[in-house]
């Protein structure tokens, strides 16, 4: 049985009245709409908060889950537009670093992030949230640039060029920072 | 892109975070069963409706009897007053229902 029959098994029960069949789906979603909304939002537990938010949504809107796309899928599209909708009410300053400054990387945050996935975490928080956004759901859950563009409510043109801009940019501060550990080292 | 670019890129399919919160599970279904119980339980909006709707009754009622022993005459003060009730009441329930509304 593959992921989405386990999931559509799950949601069925929980519409029928067994509760309890809710929380596998928690457990196993939690953590990655937990990244999307650290991608979309900067704090951590209004993420964490975000996150809950979501479920709580998915549970009283589950009667209209169609099954047309996955579970995921329109468990993620519903924390997308959660998350957005929270960035919108706290108003939050966004620092836009679409120009990469070199500056904003010093040798010891440079240090801490000694390890290639730690590098690419950093490098993420770096660049715009919407390219983040991007990034993640094109390699993380490997969707398509359409199927990018419904969950974000991008155009598909948007959705190309942010992802293709976030491609460069994220080489060239990975790069960045490889280069600064590179150096470090030596100097030791 | 060369093979490098590629490589890097590639690092994001492990960049996925983790709630590291041991009792969010419990808190979400906590939640949720909440969520439940307020669908279930009649709300306060409801209640206070069937208050108004009773006494909406016992107003048209009361008026009912009225026009029994009013003379014609007087007919039209009657209809008067009993728009002016009606009216009044729809005000009331709009205001409650606004302020319901503010409150959710």
């Amino acid at each position: 049985m593959n992921d989405d029959a386990i999931d559509l098994e799950h949601v069925n029960k929980v519409r029928s009245g067994d509760l309890a069949s809710f929380q596998p789906l928690i457990t196993k979603y939690k953590d990655i709409l937990f990244t999307y909304t650290s991608t979309i939002l900067t704090d951590t537990q209004l993420a964490e908060e975000t996150v809950q938010d979501a479920f709580v949504n998915a549970f009283k809107y589950l009667k209209t889950f169609q099954g047309k796309s996955s579970f995921k899928t329109w468990l993620i599209k519903i924390t997308i537009n959660e998350a957005n909708k929270k960035r919108k009410q706290i108003k939050q300053h966004i620092i836009l670093k679409d120009k990469f400054n070199e500056n904003c990387i010093s040798n010891e945050e440079s240090q801490e992030v000694s390890n290639d996935v730690e590098i690419i975490k950093y490098a993420l928080k770096l660049i715009d949230r919407d390219k983040s956004l991007a990034l993640r759901l094109f390699y993380l859950d490997e969707y398509s640039i359409n199927e990018i563009a419904k969950l974000t409510s991008w155009s598909i043109p948007k959705t190309k060029t942010t992802l293709h801009r976030a491609k460069k940019e994220i080489i060239k501060i990975v790069k960045e920072i490889q280069s600064k550990n590179r150096s470090n080292g030596s100097k030791r | 892109m060369d093979q490098k670019d590629k490589d890097i890129l590639n690092l994001i399919r492990n960049s996925k975070l983790v709630l590291d919160n041991t009792d969010f599970e419990l808190r979400c279904m906590q939640v949720v069963n909440e969520q439940i119980q307020l669908t279930r339980k009649p709300s306060a909006y409801y209640k206070i409706s069937s208050r108004f709707y009773l006494a909406g009754t016992v107003v048209c009622f009361a008026l009912i009897c009225l026009s029994l022993i009013e003379i014609p005459d007087n007919i039209m003060n009657l209809i008067f007053l009993q728009s002016l009730a009606i009216g009044t009441f729809c005000c009331l329930i709009l205001q409650i229902k606004q302020l319901f509304a503010y409150h959710r």
